[in-house]
């Protein structure tokens, strides 16, 4: 027997989570269609709703040279019984992240080994939304990458409205899976003393991107 | 949804087809003991501690852990950082967090991680 010790195929990752246009998504301001190929498109969460139909703009993505669909099974199961449009196949978030730092390794995504990948959270979400993005974290956490979350203002305060989703993602702290950070909000103290970090607000303008980001709302 | 039951202390407890219980309040150390041993394994101490860690972990954050921390906490319990996930398959061939979740009394994890 002998193992196959070929890396990614992949040029290109992208995670897809909400439903958006084929044109309003991308890396970096370029557009999915331009991005390095082949090309992995995952679907995520709301996302998997956009591969519904063989007439979806994003289905009909597969039928170019070097682009393959997946979606995460586990957010297809909880909104749908059917199955989703032939061009796409099943897979899961850790295979995602696997493929993602394939590419990493073979120099197509711009990350270093020295720092987190940060996760941006921006907007308010559902509790489902929470749960999924949580999932997310905790994929790339079981493949020991070195993470960083951060919350804007507004999507601190949505995660609070949930208190069995923050209790969950408490965990990230316990166990070291994940540094939290907010930014623009005054800290609070009971939330300090359970690890998360505040950020003040007229820091926030001043703390740079790396590329190595993903935003998960 | 093909459901199955197991019987202990008289009565038809019913499990789904993965062989988790239906209903989490059914579950008792005794349960846990019959359910193991339809499995062929016979709880040790170790297979308790693992059990109790993650009924413990799903009561407090509503998941099942990962199996790093698992792994993590195991190492510590043991006292023994040479421990590796393969000690934790010897303990629990099937897969030790999806095992323990089930003799543990909770519902198959949903999620693929």
């Amino acid at each position: 027997m002998t193992l196959d010790r070929r890396i990614t195929p992949y040029n290109s990752v992208i995670m897809v989570r909400a439903k958006t246009q084929l044109n309003e998504c991308g890396i970096d301001g370029v557009a999915v269609e331009d991005l390095r190929r082949p090309l992995l498109v995952f679907f995520h969460a709301d996302a998997i709703e956009l591969i519904e139909s063989d007439a979806s703009p994003w289905v009909r993505l597969a039928g170019q040279s070097d682009i393959d669909l997946v979606y995460c099974t586990t957010a297809w199961q909880r909104r749908r019984r059917s199955e989703p449009a032939g061009a796409a196949r099943p897979s899961s978030l850790v295979q995602f992240w696997a493929h993602w730092l394939d590419c990493w390794r073979t120099g197509n995504t711009a990350v270093s080994d020295d720092q987190p990948l940060l996760i941006r959270l921006t907007r308010a979400q559902s509790e489902l939304g929470w749960q999924e993005s949580l999932e997310v974290i905790l994929a790339a956490a079981s493949l020991e990458m070195a993470l960083h979350v951060r919350f804007e203002a507004s999507a601190w305060h949505s995660l609070l409205d949930f208190p069995d989703q923050r209790r969950a993602w408490q965990q990230l702290l316990d166990f070291e899976l994940a540094d939290l950070e907010v930014l623009g909000l005054d800290p609070d103290p009971d939330e300090a003393a359970l690890g998360v970090k505040y950020t003040e607000g007229d820091e926030a303008g001043s703390i740079p991107l790396p590329a190595d980001r993903l935003d998960l709302s | 949804m093909t459901e199955r039951a197991i019987d202990h202390d008289g009565r038809a407890i019913a499990l789904d087809q993965d062989g988790h219980l239906l209903d989490p309040d059914d579950w008792s150390r005794s349960l846990a003991v019959e359910m193991a041993r339809s499995d062929g394994l016979t709880l040790t101490d170790a297979h308790w501690w693992v059990i109790d860690f993650v009924r413990a972990y799903h009561a407090r954050y509503g998941t099942p852990p990962l199996m790093r921390v698992l792994m993590a906490e195991f190492r510590t319990f043991r006292n023994d950082p040479g421990l590796s996930s393969r000690d934790l398959y010897r303990l629990f061939s099937e897969n030790p967090v999806r095992q323990a979740c089930r003799l543990g009394g909770h519902p198959k994890p949903e999620w693929c991680i």
